[in-house]
């Protein structure tokens, strides 16, 4: 195999997962833009939805486009649960206690799949396997539908923002409560509401991660991982987290491909130290912004 | 307070034991512990010993997250960190596993000051990042030196002059003792100048560095003292197992170990941490056994494994939301209301 | 706050749970002991068995339906009776931990066993673990019988298994090889940081050359892999241009290579370790898969036995434990858990009542190395006899070959002997121990 295709090929993946990381990323950035935590649940979260579709369609045999909408429905319930019960309690209450509330959520909502999952029973959400060759490269349809339903996501999102006074509001509160509330805006619904789409775009990304990956207790190492993406990013940008997620799938597939026969596992590990990196370098990320606070 | 004691000197006042009731339970909790694996047995006094190694964890990462302020998800790993550089030196120089506990936790404390390095310049959760980053790092690290998930404590290697260390009962002794001098030390540095500033870091580093505290200096110790008992910690472990494996240092261990901190009661260094860690552990040991039987004889094994992330899960979460000074402050409220009993204040 | 109050209480109910659990939970240790005073009149032999599993860590998948088989076993043989040599009824009393494939809590389970219980046997899971906890079984005399099929445990005085070891399986596989394809061109895909993948391999290196077998290439495939972490390895494995690749992984990212190879075009034909290859492996490794991969197992897959003696009680076992066959994933990972119950139990039905309440673990050792110059233990067709000896804990040395066909269905070929090396030594030598 000449390095051409090589090259090719290996970029065609990193792009693939650099958008399932994007999406993940996008994840914990929405809920950072509401309540200025990180949502450490996640990572579980993105396991539990990737069950829903499993087991919808696998064991209650609907298809699967109805299968990802129960797991898109169930992803967004969560978001919502998550922001009733912890965030809004612990408003005003220091960042970390939140962010070590939705650890314990992490805990909770592990549990509870693998209950739904009698014990993470293992399975692929049925994807056919269908192959094309571009040229050298080589594509298969669940490269297409991962990269196709993350990008979705992202650009629904982006659209969201951009376009729908919703997404205005939303903007407004994650800026200044205060003067939100001050012209009117429900605050506590629209958190909410955040919260609730952080969650569903959780479980978009697992949909395209699980294509990727297979359905299994582990998914949660790849949301993991996505923290770097986010941080690359700068926590509070919503678009950034395009160049933070690609960045992460080039450093990680091209980094694995040289340093594997070198040292063999060190490749899907680069991604926590990119993290140490940038929060040593430049820790408000590429597009955050820096804050400033008073005493 | 009852009546009958005055305190004339601000000593006095600070002391440990301030109270003659202090001196009794003193003496008393002393003569329990040293009975108790005689009145227990050897199952209770094995759960017993991994409590004491425990709370010696909880009890470092209670004075960096209590105390200074500063989240971290590392400490399970810097456990590990302890675990191995205990049994590589002394394996290295042919010593017994105790004197090569001080070492490893020396080592440790260097470790973890290095992982601190980005708190200087970062807060609250930027810093639970870093330290996500630095145990899932360490946790590779591990599983390269040790690929076999296996690196024996060989019995000859548990010895301290001729005592052998290989029984349960000797452990616990050993084990409660260095957890006793360690948990009097971590309660003296609380209550000392640099617990103080470390206080005042927690509340606010900005104002503290006004008013002359040296803010990097003082979380740089934080980090010292959690990674030195963190590695204490895994020293100790060493002791009380066959052979170490780094699936005992992973995110997991390090998620408990805060989970034992902020549900015993942040800020309280010595009761507070072994109060988590006795419930988070031990207390969980003893409820999983039973629950295990009951509900494999049901056909629902799994919920026996599933509820004990549900279970810890969820008393994290409550407690952050209901009750943040942990079980300690249910403790005082419950033990006030007895003390005013029958009036209501 | 009024909602601390219910906090305290909910904390006080559990403690309290606890302690009222403790107690109560506390009188099952005691008939083993009670049985032992009176000899003369003893009727029935209480023997404690613990039950060490993973439900719910990374090898939940396989281990479920492992967990099932030993339980079914255990429930199975308690209801039909199983009888000493002189007559004496015995029974078993287990207890089940889910260790979540962590040796720590493995350890820690060990010890509740022995110090709370005081189990005679105890029926294990992985590698890493049972490594771990061999030596202390010799100590303390349980008889341990594991799912991992590791070198190492050959040679531990009080650790059993009813099937070749990961190394014997590997050189049966190699031979399998070779008997295909002359001068066999064979690339090694496994992850390079886990007990179980690395354990063969050492036998591997050693005995392919001797077969003609050129080894051409030592690739990293994580067992946490995605479909991109897969075709990597794939592509790097294919520029050595193989004829067969061993996967030495488990059965999720075996599947996953085997997929990348399908989409990458690759010639050749995987070989895959036991645990990376059951009856689930078509549907996970899907079309392309087929005509592509084989598996290793050391015994009969119980689909392909309907006809002998040995799949009955595997059956009956099942329906006395109130499973279906809908209820279980594989039943080759079943099999596996109820063969090694089956073992336990003929090993006790080799024994006198007063030899096993004297000799406990010991007298289990003794009865099953019985078999070494005695007679074998047979499990009806389902695997090979058996037979135990002291210092080798090797009980037979062939294995089948599992091929997935083109037609997506499972074909066993064999069973392939490896006479003429020591597949075990090899391994042993080269980690030092």
């Amino acid at each position: 195999m000449d390095a051409l295709s090589l090259a090719v090929n290996t970029g065609f993946q990193a792009l693939v997962l650099g958008m399932i990381y994007a999406a993940l990323a996008l994840g914990y950035n929405m809920v950072y833009r509401a309540s200025k935590a990180i949502n450490l649940a996640e990572p579980e979260l993105v396991v539990f939805a990737a069950y829903i579709a499993f087991i919808a369609f696998s064991w209650y045999g609907l298809p699967v486009p109805v299968s990802f909408l129960a797991s898109l429905a169930a992803g967004f319930l969560i978001g919502v649960v998550l922001e009733r019960l912890l965030a809004r309690p612990l408003r005003g209450r220091p960042v970390v206690a939140l962010m070590a509330a939705t650890l314990g959520a992490y805990y909770v909502l592990r549990g509870v799949s693998m209950v739904a999952s009698r014990g993470f029973e293992m399975g692929s959400l049925g994807i056919p396997e269908v192959y094309q060759a571009v040229g050298p490269l080589r594509v298969s349809l669940s490269d297409v539908v991962a990269a196709g339903l993350s990008s979705a996501t992202i650009l629904a999102v982006i659209m969201l923002h951009r376009f729908t006074r919703l997404g205005v509001a939303m903007r407004a509160v994650s800026e200044d409560p205060f003067g939100a509330t001050a012209y009117g805006l429900p605050v506590r619904r629209l958190t909410m509401l955040s919260w609730g789409i952080a969650g569903a775009v959780s479980a978009a990304a697992a949909l395209a991660l699980a294509v990727k990956a297979q359905v299994g207790p582990t998914l949660d190492f790849y949301a993991l991982k996505a923290l770097a993406a986010s941080l690359l990013a700068g926590l509070d940008s919503i678009a950034g987290v395009v160049v933070g997620g690609l960045a992460l799938g080039f450093i990680e597939q091209f980094g694995s491909l040289l340093l594997d026969p070198y040292m063999p596992g060190l490749g899907s590990q680069l991604a926590f130290i990119a993290m140490l990196i940038v929060l040593l370098v430049k820790p408000y990320g590429i597009f955050g912004t820096e804050r400033i606070e008073r005493v | 307070m009852p009546a009958g004691v005055f305190k004339e000197k601000y000593e006095e006042l600070m002391g440990l034991l301030r109270y003659p009731i202090h001196w009794a339970a003193l003496a008393a909790g002393t003569a329990l512990l040293l009975a108790l694996p005689l009145l227990i047995g050897p199952y209770y006094t094995s759960l017993a010993v991994t409590l004491a190694v425990f709370t010696v964890g909880a009890i470092g990462l209670n004075m960096l997250t209590g105390l200074a302020g500063q989240i971290s998800l590392a400490q399970g790993a810097l456990m590990g960190v302890g675990a191995y550089a205990t049994v590589f030196i002394a394996a290295a120089l042919h010593t017994n596993i105790i004197a090569a506990i001080l070492p490893a936790a020396i080592l440790t404390a260097l470790v973890s000051t290095l992982l601190g390095l980005p708190s200087f310049r970062l807060k609250g959760y930027y810093l639970a990042m870093a330290s996500i980053a630095a145990q899932m790092i360490l946790e590779y690290i591990f599983s390269v030196i040790d690929p076999d998930q296996y690196t024996p404590v060989p019995v000859d290697m548990k010895t301290l002059g001729p005592i052998s260390l290989a029984q349960t009962t000797t452990q616990y002794y050993i084990i409660l003792g260095c957890a006793a001098i360690a948990a009097l030390a971590a309660a003296n540095i609380g209550r000392s100048a640099i617990g103080r500033a470390m206080k005042a870091v927690r509340d606010n580093d900005v104002a503290a560095e006004i008013i002359g505290i040296d803010v990097a200096r003082v979380k740089a110790l934080a980090f010292a003292l959690a990674g030195f008992f963190a590695g204490l910690a895994g020293g100790l472990y060493a002791l009380t197992v066959t052979g170490i494996d780094w699936t005992a240092f992973t995110l997991d261990t390090s998620i408990e170990y805060l989970a034992m901190v902020l549900v015993g009661g942040p800020g309280r260094i010595v009761w507070g941490s072994l109060l988590g860690a006795m419930l988070i552990r031990t207390g969980w040991s003893m409820l999983e056994a039973s629950l295990s039987d009951t509900l494999t004889m049901m056909g629902l094994g799994i919920l026996a494994s599933a509820s004990k992330y549900i279970v810890l899960g969820a008393l994290v979460a409550a407690f952050l939301v209901l009750e943040p000074e942990g079980l300690i402050g249910i403790l005082r409220r419950v033990k006030e209301y007895l003390r005013l009993w029958p009036y209501s204040y | 706050m009024a909602q601390a109050k219910y906090l305290g209480l909910i904390v006080a109910v559990i403690l309290v749970a606890a302690a009222a659990a403790l107690l109560l939970t506390h009188h099952p240790a005691q008939p083993a002991q009670t049985t032992t005073t009176s000899m003369q009149h003893v009727k029935t032999i209480h023997v404690p068995v613990g039950v060490l599993v993973d439900l719910s860590g990374p090898t939940s998948g396989v281990g479920r339906d492992y967990a099932k088989g030993v339980e079914a076993g255990l429930k199975y043989f308690n209801e039909k009776g199983v009888y000493t040599r002189d007559g004496v009824r015995v029974v078993f009393d287990y207890w089940v931990r889910d260790y979540a494939y962590n040796p720590t809590r493995a350890e820690t389970f060990y010890k509740e066993f022995r110090d709370k219980y005081g189990v005679w046997a105890i029926i294990g899971w992985g590698t890493a673990d049972t490594e771990q906890l061999a030596d202390s079984a010799a100590r303390d005399h349980i008889a341990y019988f594991s799912a991992s099929y590791s070198a190492k445990l050959v040679v531990k005085p009080y650790n059993f298994f009813p099937a070749p070891d990961y190394s014997t399986q590997a050189c049966a596989a190699m031979k399998w090889i070779a008997s295909r394809t002359r001068n066999a061109r064979l690339v090694l895909l496994y992850d390079h940081n886990v007990a179980y993948s690395r354990s063969p391999i050492p036998a591997i290196k050693a005995y392919a050359p001797r077969l003609g077998i050129k080894i051409v290439g030592d690739v990293h495939l994580p067992l946490r892999a995605t479909e991109a972490d897969a075709e990597k390895a794939m592509r790097e494995a294919m520029t050595k241009n193989p004829d067969y690749y061993w996967c030495g992984n488990t059965i999720r990212s075996c599947a996953l290579a085997v997929k990348a190879a399908a989409k990458l075009g690759a010639k050749g034909m995987f070989v895959i370790n036991v645990w990376g290859f059951d009856e689930r492996f078509p549907k996970l490794a899907g079309r392309g898969a087929y005509g592509r991969a084989a598996g290793v197992s050391p015994f009969r897959y119980p689909e392909m036995a309907e006809d002998t003696p040995g799949y009955k009680v595997l059956t009956a076992a099942m329906k006395a434990a109130g499973y279906t066959r809908k209820d279980i994933g594989s039943m080759l990972r079943f099999e596996q858990g109820f063969l090694n119950v089956w073992l336990l139990v003929q090993a006790i039905e080799r024994l006198n009542s007063t030899t096993l309440l004297k000799g406990k673990g010991e007298a289990i050792k003794e009865a099953l190395e019985s078999s070494c110059h005695g007679k074998p233990f047979t499990f009806g067709g389902l695997a090979p006899p058996a037979r135990y000896c002291p210092g080798r804990h090797l009980p037979y040395t062939s294995v089948w070959i599992i091929l997935l066909g083109k037609d997506g269905k499972l074909h066993a070929e064999g069973p392939i002997n490896v006479t003429g090396f020591d597949c075990v030594k090899a391994t042993l030598q080269s980690s030092g121990g």
